[in-house]
């Protein structure tokens, strides 16, 4: 691998392990408000 | 009743109990055999050894082995140590009597501690005749070590057994939480060991022990003072 | 360019400081400060990205694999920041028994163990050009993964608990004792090395790189207040629906015992 290949691996790694974990806490923050807020519909 | 007697009757109550059954140490006895076998399986009886010529690569591991089969085989003990107490509602009236909480732990930890001793008191002669690694004139310093590395592994253990003793996944918690805690021990321990046993030409060993009662001591500490959260109904 | 990014820097910690400020003194929720850390964190990241990247010179030794740092470091702040966030609320939720520093405590051990995720990956891919190995059981790299490990052992231990309160003491004093042992794990792993290799340090006093270095500290900081209290946003709702959950059954075994 170049070096440029190395480079590009960590930041695209750190990209996308904070971005993937930022998008399942918005999606677990929806699905927990959807929760409460209907709570009797099963 | 002062609690210095409280914890010596938690310790003579478990022990007695552990000496009726045996249940635990004779598990422990089986799978530490058990793990010393596995170790010639996987690396080869004779397959010859680094640093001094003529040693086999089971000798010249030894420390290491050695200490690995304690931990294995001592969460065996910390796990039964808690179990026993949950089963019968024990804890509840330990819980109940007055005095210091502090005492329950340094009771268990002290039973745990006499039953890992004796555990080890097997485990490092048959080692020894099983590797054929020459320690009898070594007796001594190993002792001091194994006491030093088994106070440590105990203080947290006997913590973690309590805190986890309420789980249906004990059997995985107590060692996930307990191993990360004890790489001081297994660093100190094991150098320390293959100091006594393969030589030790520049005299480190002395630090290497002033480490290990160092590490204990912080962590007997910190489990002491915080002990009486774990057993909280 | 030097001048602008000093100034940026002072000027993000005067604001960093302003809000924790305004924070204790009860002016500014956590979500609202939360936010606002979130919408300052993007143009701070560009900039760092663009210093980092494009504007530092290429080491003298490294050449250019070196910018790595730029992420590696700053994921160690969000680490250090995390964990100490799960000591700090452990210890106040064992004082208080208050349930939000136990989901303050749960927040930071969670965001702690993503950015040290990161660490450990930007660490290894930068090991492999310096030292031909992915991995080194260099003592600083060593002691993160053994962190990370502690910090796993202590969300596992919460995935397994469903009462709220007993959830809270145990993982509360998993996070103290965990946390308490990482000095003396620190100096063992040390000590165990010594006789190997001592670690070269890559500290180049270049004027650019430390900005640089401090902008993406800075944008980093940010990105894991934000994070932060989203999860306790998070932590919070999960306890309020624990407690709807909980209360009709409350009802029901009340009125069973009449």
């Amino acid at each position: 691998m170049t070096n440029g290949g190395y480079i590009v691996a960590a930041y695209g790694l750190t990209a996308i392990v904070l971005v993937g974990y930022l998008l399942s806490l918005w999606r677990r923050l929806t699905q927990a408000r959807a929760d409460l807020e209907a709570p009797d519909a099963e | 009743m002062s609690d210095l007697r409280r914890a010596v009757g938690v310790a003579r109550k478990d022990l007695l109990i552990e000496r009726r059954s045996k249940a635990a140490f004779n598990a422990m006895a089986f799978f530490a055999a058990l793990v010393l076998f596995i170790f010639s399986f996987a690396l080869g009886p004779e397959a010859p050894g680094l640093s001094p010529a003529g040693q086999t690569l089971l000798q010249y591991l030894w420390p290491g082995l050695l200490w690995v089969a304690i931990f294995f085989t001592g969460i065996l003990a910390l796990g039964r140590s808690f179990q026993l107490e949950m089963d019968s509602g024990g804890l509840q009236a330990l819980r109940l009597y007055p005095g210091d909480l502090k005492a329950i732990y340094l009771g268990k930890l002290a039973a745990n501690l006499v039953v890992l001793l004796a555990m080890e008191l097997l485990l490092i002669p048959l080692s020894a005749v099983l590797y054929n690694v020459d320690l009898w004139t070594k007796l001594p310093g190993l002792l001091g070590v194994t006491v030093l590395g088994s106070i440590g592994f105990v203080a947290v253990g006997t913590f973690y057994a309590a805190l986890t003793a309420n789980l249906r996944a004990r059997e995985v918690m107590l060692p996930l939480l307990l191993f990360p805690t004890q790489v001081p021990i297994v660093v100190g321990a094991v150098r320390a060991t293959a100091l006594i046993v393969h030589g030790d030409p520049m005299g480190e060993l002395n630090v290497w022990l002033q480490m290990l009662a160092l590490v204990d001591v912080v962590l007997l500490t910190v489990c002491t003072l915080t002990f009486e959260f774990a057993i909280e109904e | 360019m030097q001048q602008v990014g000093s100034l940026l820097v002072w000027i993000v910690l005067a604001f960093l400081v302003a809000t924790w400020i305004a924070l204790f003194a009860r002016r500014l929720s956590p979500q609202k400060a939360g936010t606002l850390w979130g919408i300052v964190a993007l143009p701070v990241l560009a900039f760092g990205l663009y210093l980092g990247l494009l504007w530092a010179p290429p080491d003298v030794l490294m050449g250019e694999v070196y910018r790595i740092m730029y992420v590696h470091f700053p994921s160690w702040i969000g680490t250090g920041a995390g964990y100490l966030t799960a000591f700090v609320c452990s210890l106040l939720y064992i004082r208080s028994r208050d349930l939000r520093f136990d989901s303050w405590a749960s927040a930071g051990a969670e965001i702690g163990l993503v950015f040290n995720a990161t660490g450990l990956i930007t660490g290894s891919i930068w090991g492999r050009p310096t030292w031909g190995v992915w991995w080194t059981w260099d003592p600083r790299l060593t002691w993160t993964a053994i962190m990370a490990v502690t910090f796993a052992g202590y969300l596992v231990l919460r995935a397994l608990m469903e009462d709220p309160e007993a959830r809270a003491r145990a993982s509360s004093l998993v996070a103290i004792i965990g946390f308490a042992t990482l000095p003396i794990v620190y100096f063992s792993v040390r000590w165990w090395r010594t006789l190997h290799q001592p670690q070269s340090s890559p500290e180049t006093v270049d004027p650019q790189m430390v900005v640089a270095l401090r902008t993406m500290m800075l944008a980093f900081l940010l990105i894991f207040g934000y994070l932060l209290t989203r999860r306790f946003a998070l932590a919070q709702l999960r306890a309020e629906a624990e407690l709807a959950a909980l209360e009709p059954d409350e009802l029901e075994m009340e009125a069973a015992g009449d």
